[in-house]
């Protein structure tokens, strides 16, 4: 809740990923209930027919179909001509989103590191099985120090653009793991940003279809409801992952209080009471389950989680049961 | 609800309660906290402001409790008392009975348990002094209560003089310990009038020096025989601090007499009385020990007093008036007699009892045991000197003696020089009387040797008797019935042809038992170590040897004279009173044991003299040293000689205990506080200020625990 006090900034990969992550996250590979098509050939199997080892079926020739196909062995023992059906092999679209707003720099341990490190390792796994994956920091304009910066940032056109503060694309194959380690790392948050028309920014620069996961807390004063519908509409099976911190959750505050929002400089007067706690908590989870309801009735995959739980939990079991990964 | 000192606390709240209003009416300051959205805690505030019942008086908890606070503690300024008296600046005085009938058992303390009588009044008593003003807290020494501690019961003493420390008060009432004596309040009163705080006026008036007027605190149960004689100053205040109940039990010893029989002194009878205040009819067991062991057991039916006790817990009427108690019915008394047949001495002990137990409901101890010292059987011997006379010869012939001697006058002196005359238990001086030859004057200068002696027809001096010489006939006119030498007699018809008138010195201590129309004609006299009893006209000169009255005087005469210095009484000690004794010369190692069972160390003095007191409890009392015996005394196993003393309450206005409403002092009637008021003078600032830490406790509580928002 309150500002992390002095953040730490991860620097490369192995602040983000410790070896031993890497190992239990080499052998998972990203997955969706929907099926995609994908536009290069990946190491997921798809549904659709196509050119690999894994075979799949038999059809009748017919005419012009690519002799290579055929299936000379039946044809010597049946005489007629048949085809070999394989499965194709396609690469998956993944999205990730991650908040880099004000509001994610707070709690201990911070939010945004929790982020970042989730953004790294599922990256990781979307690399390492040739999928595309691409990545959007949403942030906005911030004062001083804590403005939009790093390679990002230069990579996204001219700093902030409609609540996007920068992203990478297309990344594909695990020598892309690097960069992608180094556009999280330049990421500094702050500022205030729509989630509106960050949503719809990202909805119209996506290409293809995939996975979507979205890193927030959504805590955001216009609402949800709005940027989540866009980022819906195409066709993404988009996951909500409401990331914490434990002082969100449990406040740790007493006294008579101002407590000023740090992105939009909105106030507060409160006398931290027990009543007063007990209502703030029964609206934390009135909200989360509101939230989580509206993404059940669009078919989309919420999850909440606290900054203070390991990125394992998060990867190999919260989304591993949601069949993110597998 | 008394203030002390209300100025300062009217200062204080002045100053500190709008001060905590200014203070609370200012902006709260609130610390600037960042968080990441105030989107829940808005929704949060709104929905506990719209939920919270009382929101402005919820909001203002913590300034209630704050003002709570704050008015406990000026009220812990001013010194608030709880029903107090304004007694600042007062001067009490505090009499405490001791009493006997103050150890009686029937009060209760907080916790339930029996506590005596003076147990309750030492407490009510520790309370008023808790309650006394100590002046204000700035200023300790001006304007704080005084008061003096009296103890009471027989005598009174001053435990205490006049102070404001409360440390020694209360120390000097918790050292009040209970005796077995009776009550004196008169001696009290005075000791209290005498040490009253006077007025200064030296200055100007020194004779105008005025006591100041003080409040009288009497914790007693009111059983005071001789309250009328007090006086306290009508300028004082009395109050009466009842301790006991009126309806309390108890069964006492309240007469223990030990008789011989005159012809066969072998047999002993005891003669005891026992009072009861029980409204209804008791029998009780009174037992009878001798040297230790019980020797009989004889029941005694006691009537009922009468008193109409209400039922048990019978409700009172709602609103009815209050029916006054009605009085306690006087205690009724019985007696039973023990026949036994003793020669020697002994020590008797006389124990009320019921089935082997002490009597239920009886709430007094010391007084259901008694002692006597009986002195062995005795035959008088008795020796006669001077003129010889057959009716006096006969008489005392006829009389149960040991030893009946007739000396002469030259014989009788012989043996007051060489000391033989104290074998003789009483001497009869016929017509003779030392001394008075030599003067010729019938007035002789020398007084009787030590003895015993009964003077017919002479006038001894020394006695303050003053002999006016020989006179007409004269009629008896008036005699002491009750004196021992004169029970049974009847001295009417003697007619007396020569008298022989005489004159009492004033405080010679010579009293006369009979009087005839020109003077005494029988008087009891001593000096030293003599004592007589003085016929001053010649029997032989009246009619009197000729009625049965003479043989009768003769007899009890002897008796009373013989046994006087071998009774019982020289063996009973007086509660309050002292032991005061004479021990054969050259005794060492005197030691006097207490009946507690405690030992102490005599001293005699150069005449065999000892002195122990005050006697403050009953019991057995035995003086012992390592020497020669005297008459009466015995000898240990240990080699000790002992003489045994006894201490009894033998009471009956000490052991009617039933507690007094009122008493009736010679310038008031004092009405018993009751309990509520008597203890009513409490201190309350140190609850007060208690109080204050609990509520800012409780208020530091609620704030870390954010009840209120």
């Amino acid at each position: 809740m309150l500002r992390t006090t002095n953040p730490t900034r991860p620097q490369g990969v192995e602040d983000l990923l410790s070896p031993a992550l890497i190992a239990r996250l080499d052998p998972l590979d990203l997955s969706s209930k929907r099926v995609f098509f994908g536009k290069l050939k990946g190491e997921r199997r798809s549904k659709k027919r196509g050119q690999s080892v894994e075979f799949a079926d038999h059809r009748s020739y017919v005419s012009g179909d690519d002799i290579r196909h055929i299936d000379w062995n039946i044809f010597a023992r049946l005489d007629s001509l048949f085809l070999k059906l394989f499965l194709e092999e396609e690469d998956l679209s993944l999205n990730i989103v991650i908040d880099a707003s004000a509001s994610a720099d707070t709690g201990e341990p911070g939010k945004f590191l929790f982020m970042q490190k989730a953004a790294m390792a599922l990256g990781y796994v979307g690399l390492v099985n040739l999928n595309r994956v691409s990545i959007t920091a949403m942030g906005g304009e911030a004062s001083g120090d804590s403005g939009p910066s790093g390679e990002g940032a230069a990579r996204a056109a001219g700093g902030v653009m409609g609540g996007v503060m920068g992203a990478l694309r297309d990344l594909r194959g695990k020598r892309r793991t690097h960069d992608l380690a180094r556009f999280l790392c330049s990421l500094t948050p702050g500022g205030t940003f729509s989630f509106r028309e960050a949503a719809t920014r990202i909805a119209l620069a996506r290409r293809g279809k995939g996975i979507m996961l979205i890193f927030s807390d959504f805590f955001f004063k216009e609402g949800y409801e709005d940027g989540l519908r866009r980022l819906l509409g195409h066709g993404y099976d988009v996951f909500c992952i409401q990331v914490l911190s434990p002082q969100e959750e449990d406040p740790t505050l007493a006294g008579d209080l101002r407590l000023k929002d740090m992105e939009d400089a909105d106030s507060a007067e409160v006398t931290i009471s027990s009543p007063l706690l007990k209502r703030y908590k029964a609206n934390l989870a009135g909200f989360r389950a509101q939230l989580h309801a509206f993404c059940l009735r669009r078919d989309m995959t919420f999850l909440s989680i606290r900054s203070d739980a390991p990125i394992e939990t998060l990867v190999l079991d919260a989304l591993r049961k949601r069949g993110v990964v597998k | 609800m008394t203030w002390l000192t209300p100025m300062y606390a009217a200062v204080a709240a002045g100053i500190a309660i709008p001060t905590l209003l200014l203070l609370y009416f200012l902006k709260l300051r609130r610390r600037d906290v960042e968080v990441s959205s105030t989107l829940l805690w808005k929704k949060a505030i709104q929905d506990v402001y719209a939920n919270a019942p009382f929101q402005r008086l919820r909001r203002n908890l913590l300034l209630f409790l704050q003002l709570l606070a704050l008015v406990g503690l000026i009220l812990a300024l001013g010194q608030v008392q709880f029903r107090g008296r304004a007694v600042a600046g007062g001067r009490h005085i505090i009499l405490i009975d001791r009493s006997g009938s103050m150890a009686a058992v029937d009060e209760l303390d907080p916790r339930g348990d029996a506590v005596s009588r003076l147990n309750e009044a030492k407490r009510q008593a520790i309370s008023l002094v808790d309650a006394m003003s100590e002046g204000s807290v700035f200023a300790r020494a001006s304007g704080g209560d005084e008061a003096m501690v009296i103890a009471f019961a027989g005598g009174a003493e001053v435990r205490q003089a006049f102070t404001s420390d409360k440390g020694l008060l209360k120390s000097a009432i918790e050292s009040i310990t209970p005796t077995d004596g009776p009550t004196s309040i008169e001696e009290a009163v005075r000791l209290a009038a005498a040490h009253k705080p006077r007025r200064s006026g030296a200055e100007t008036d020194p004779a105008g020096e005025q006591p100041l007027p003080v409040t009288i605190h009497v914790y007693s149960d009111g059983r005071l025989p001789d309250a009328e004689k007090a006086r306290p100053d009508p300028a004082d205040t009395v109050l009466y601090h009842r301790t006991g109940k009126a309806a309390a039990l108890n069964f006492a010893i309240v007469g223990l007499r030990a008789e011989r029989s005159y012809d066969n002194p072998n047999k002993l009878s005891i003669f005891v009385a026992v009072q009861s205040n029980d409204p209804q009819a008791r029998t009780v067991d009174v037992e009878m020990s001798i040297d230790g062991s019980i020797a009989a057991i004889r029941p005694l039916s006691l009537p009922g007093t009468g008193a109409v006790e209400p039922p048990p817990g019978a409700p009172a009427k709602e609103g009815a008036a209050p029916i006054a108690a009605p009085p306690a019915a006087e205690p009724v008394s019985s007696g039973v007699v023990f026949q036994l047949d003793r020669g020697q001495g002994a020590l008797v002990q006389v124990r009320v009892r019921s089935g082997g137990a002490p009597v239920v409901g009886d709430v007094l101890d010391a007084d259901d045991r008694a002692w006597l010292v009986v002195p062995p059987a005795k035959k008088m011997s008795v020796a006669v000197v001077g003129r010889d006379d057959l009716f006096l010869t006969s008489a005392l012939s006829g009389l149960p003696l040991s030893r009946l001697d007739v000396l002469t006058t030259s014989q009788f002196e012989q043996r007051a020089r060489d000391g033989g005359l104290g074998q003789y238990d009483v001497v009869v001086l016929n017509g003779w009387s030392p001394g008075a030859d030599a003067t010729g004057s019938g007035t002789p200068a020398s007084s009787l040797p030590a003895g015993r002696y009964l003077v017919l027809g002479a006038v001894p001096g020394g006695m303050g008797i003053t002999d006016k010489g020989r006179a007409d006939a004269a009629d008896v006119v008036d005699w002491r019935r009750d004196h021992p030498a004169l029970r049974f007699a009847n001295l009417a018809s003697i007619q007396i042809a020569v008298s022989n008138p005489v004159e009492l010195v004033r405080d010679s201590g010579a009293i006369a038992l009979a009087t005839a129309d020109n003077g005494p004609i029988i008087i009891e006299a001593g000096a030293g170590d003599a004592r007589a009893i003085v016929v001053p006209f010649n029997p032989g000169d009246s009619d009197w040897p000729f009625k049965p009255s003479f043989v009768l005087f003769l007899a009890s005469t002897i008796n009373y004279l013989g046994e006087d210095s071998f009774s019982t009484g020289g063996h009973m000690l007086t509660l309050g009173g002292a032991l005061s004794d004479r021990i054969p010369a050259g005794a060492t190692n005197v030691q006097l044991l207490l009946p507690g069972g405690e030992r102490q160390a005599l001293t005699s003095g150069l005449d065999g003299r000892v002195d122990y007191g005050p006697i403050n409890t009953v019991g057995v009392y035995e003086l012992s040293w390592v020497g020669t015996p005297g008459p009466t005394d015995f000898t240990n196993a240990a080699g000790r000689v002992v003489r045994t003393f006894v201490a009894d309450m033998l009471s009956p206005v000490e052991s009617d205990i039933a507690a007094a409403e009122r008493i009736a002092l010679a310038t008031t009637l004092v009405q018993a506080q009751t309990q509520r008021e008597s203890e009513s003078q409490r201190d309350l600032w140190p609850w007060l200020i208690l109080a204050a830490l609990g509520i800012a406790m409780f208020e530091w509580f609620i704030y870390n625990r954010k009840v209120y928002l």
